[in-house]
């Protein structure tokens, strides 16, 4: 009996003098969500892309996704474009790292050209769409700072509610409000708002699958961009983790293999 | 100094090696081959384009039997390419075909590739045709030499012609380190009589000279180094071998006319090329030292790329670039002496990728002005239509780019992609 006096009148104590602040819990979460997907190594998909305007037109895009792990920095990426046929064989190098800038790089098929590129246009659209550079590039914990909200019950389930405010230079965001559920510490949907602090774009993230038993993944992620109407729909398949993928097949010399 | 494409190819090349029994190139031809037939499971795919080009001049022509009629190419582009399941080996093939109606110099085929690959984890070995980029800077390219340029649609130097190549890729400690053995060279072709943008007076492939004895069949030689640190890349490369751009003097040929005759020097040529990209800036440079009949020119490009992301707050981004060149030479063979160019590029990321490029290139010691326009838009899923406008303006009587001055043109071109 006393000892679990004892041990309640530490656990009071404790918490009283660490009360977790906002900053921290926001904190906390999303490193226990970054664990929780560590260890994948290398992955490749395939995502189409389904743009829509105002007046509802629809146009396409297909590319191929390979990217690799990287312990102690940011991930390692490689987008090959392959429809529309005109851009086809074009590819994006990318080396993000958590703090200084990314290492990125182009490669034009028709020229045979590798061209290294600036790597702070983070805002600008992705191949047309309503998604930017900066919300499909490797999201590292250093690159945002968090603060807790509250939970709340989403779809039929418990969520925490964070803010993150991006700490890299040129975001198009003031900040972000992100939804993970309490389960798994996937991210269902993301409120963007934009410098100016009004709402710009919200993503939704659907059909979630595990894969190696670990991994959860979006089969297919919509944004809307609330401001002009117009949307755009990543559908994502063929998921393939831990295909041996190595550091050689995302150096600069790997681009001139695509095509 | 215009040339259009070379109806030869580096698979002559080959062919007549199998024939007079070259032992290397053989063994080179007999891993290729045994490559080839080992991706019977392989995957493969082919794709390319369709195109037609229209061209218009503004002006009348100036040199003599030159036409004055509205310029159509229709070109094909196929290209296959078949990758081993374990993807160590690649097979690679690229045709270009194409027919004019001005001049039978418009027509032409052309192999741009036809290369077997093999990758290993610290090296690469690649055999056959090839095409091979070297260099940073966007308004000429003065380190990159391993091709021969396939000028026959543009003068712009960015379309080549394939090149028979034996090319090994080491990966080591000071970066990546690529051996070249070039078989076989192929000649510049250059417009006939009736050809636009051609020199004033025709040049008469029958009386090319090469300084090398082997002639085109030399085996030229070339080397590069290149590492990236970081913010930085620097490439360094050598060349040894005949010159891609030939010198050309007046003559007679046997027909009695007043022509010009191509003669193809060996030169020695140092390279490097550099960037460093900070921010929004990309700085450039390449130079190179080449020595040609016992005397060595400079020649110098570099400058800057400026990227301005979301103009006027919209998705819109505008790029700008300063490139000054310069070359040691009093009266340079190529209109880039003691030149100027300034660039921009307006992208506007929408779905259709239309884009619009601006470029001017000032001479500082004369007042000659080339001005080049492009915009381009995709057109429903598989084709893409751009509008181009050259403008030759001012340009004296003692620059190179003198033999254009009445070529100004517009080209309307439309591609469908498969």
């Amino acid at each position: 009996m006393k000892n679990v006096l004892l041990a309640v009148f530490l656990m009071v104590t404790s918490s009283a003098l660490h009360a977790e602040t906002a900053e921290e819990k926001g904190l906390s979460i999303s490193q226990e969500a970054q664990r929780r997907d560590n260890g994948w190594a290398d992955l490749k998909a395939t995502m189409v892309m389904v743009l829509r305007n105002s007046r509802g037109e629809e146009s396409s895009r297909r590319v191929e996704i390979r990217s690799l792990e990287v312990a102690g920095d940011g991930d390692k990426s490689l987008t090959i474009f392959s429809y529309p046929a005109d851009i086809k064989g074009t590819a994006f190098l990318s080396h993000t790292h958590p703090t200084r800038p990314d290492e990125q790089w182009l490669y034009l098929p028709a020229l045979k050209r590798i061209k290294r590129i600036s790597s702070s246009n983070k805002s600008g659209p992705f191949m047309g769409s309503e998604f930017a550079y900066e919300d499909l590039a490797s999201q590292e914990i250093e690159k945002y700072s968090y603060r807790y909200l509250r939970n709340v019950t989403y779809q039929g389930q418990d969520h925490f509610i964070i803010e993150r405010y991006p700490e890299y230079k040129r975001s198009g965001y003031k900040r972000q409000v992100v939804w993970l559920d309490v389960e798994h510490y996937r991210v269902t949907k993301i409120e963007f708002f934009d410098r100016k602090d009004s709402l710009l774009k919200v993503l939704t993230c659907h059909g979630y699958t595990q894969y190696l038993g670990r991994y959860w993944r979006a089969n297919e992620m919509r944004m809307e961009n609330k401001q002009t109407g117009k949307s755009t729909v990543l559908q994502w398949s063929d998921y393939t983790f831990q295909s041996g993928l190595s550091d050689r097949d995302f150096d600069r010399n790997a681009l001139k293999r695509i095509r | 100094m215009i040339s259009i494409v070379t109806r030869s190819n580096g698979f002559d090349e080959v062919l007549r090696c199998l024939r007079v029994g070259c032992s290397w190139k053989l063994s080179v031809v007999a891993i290729v081959l045994s490559g080839i037939t080992q991706m019977v499971t392989a995957a493969s795919s082919i794709d390319g384009n369709v195109r037609a080009d229209v061209r218009y001049f503004l002006d009348t022509s100036e040199h003599r039997l030159q036409s004055n009629q509205i310029s159509t190419v229709l070109t094909i582009e196929p290209s296959w390419r078949y990758e081993s399941v374990d993807r160590q080996q690649l097979f690679r093939m690229s045709l270009s075909g194409r027919v004019g109606n001005i001049d039978s110099q418009q027509d032409a085929a052309n192999v741009k590739e036809l290369l077997f690959s093999k990758f290993s984890d610290d090296w690469e070995f690649h055999a056959g045709i090839g095409q091979f980029f070297w260099g940073v800077t966007e308004s000429q390219h003065v380190v990159d030499i391993i091709n021969q340029l396939d000028l026959v649609q543009d003068i712009d130097g960015e379309e080549k012609v394939g090149q028979a190549v034996v090319n090994l890729t080491k990966f080591t400690d000071v970066g990546t380190l690529d051996l070249f053995l070039l078989p076989g060279f192929q000649e510049r072709r250059y417009p006939g009589m009736k050809g636009r943008l051609r020199t004033q007076l025709p040049v008469d492939s029958a009386l090319t000279r090469f300084e090398s004895a082997a002639g085109r069949h030399r085996l030229d030689l070339a080397a590069r180094v290149f590492d990236t640190f970081g913010a930085g890349e620097l490439g360094v490369s050598v060349f040894s071998g005949t010159s891609r751009a030939p010198q050309l003097s007046p003559a007679v040929n046997a027909a009695g006319i007043a022509v010009l005759a191509p003669y193809y020097p060996v030169m020695f040529q140092w390279g490097i090329d550099a960037q460093y990209t900070r921010n929004d800036a990309l700085w450039k440079l390449e130079a190179i030292r080449r020595t040609v009949g016992g005397s060595a020119y400079y020649a110098v490009t570099g400058g800057i790329e400026y990227g301005i992301y979301g103009i006027f707050e919209t998705d819109t981004d505008l790029s700008v670039l300063f490139e000054p060149s310069f070359d040691s030479r009093a009266l340079a063979a190529g209109p880039f002496d003691r030149d100027v160019f300034v660039g921009l590029r307006l992208s506007f990321n929408d779905a259709q990728s239309t884009e619009i490029v601006g470029g001017l290139l000032a001479d500082t010691d004369r007042s000659s002005r080339m001005v080049n326009l492009e915009a381009s838009r995709r057109l429903g899923a598989d084709w893409t239509m751009k509008l181009q406008a050259r403008l030759f303006r001012n340009i004296s009587f003692d620059d190179p780019l003198s033999a254009y001055r009445a070529d100004s043109f517009v080209t309307w071109r439309l591609s469908r992609f498969f």
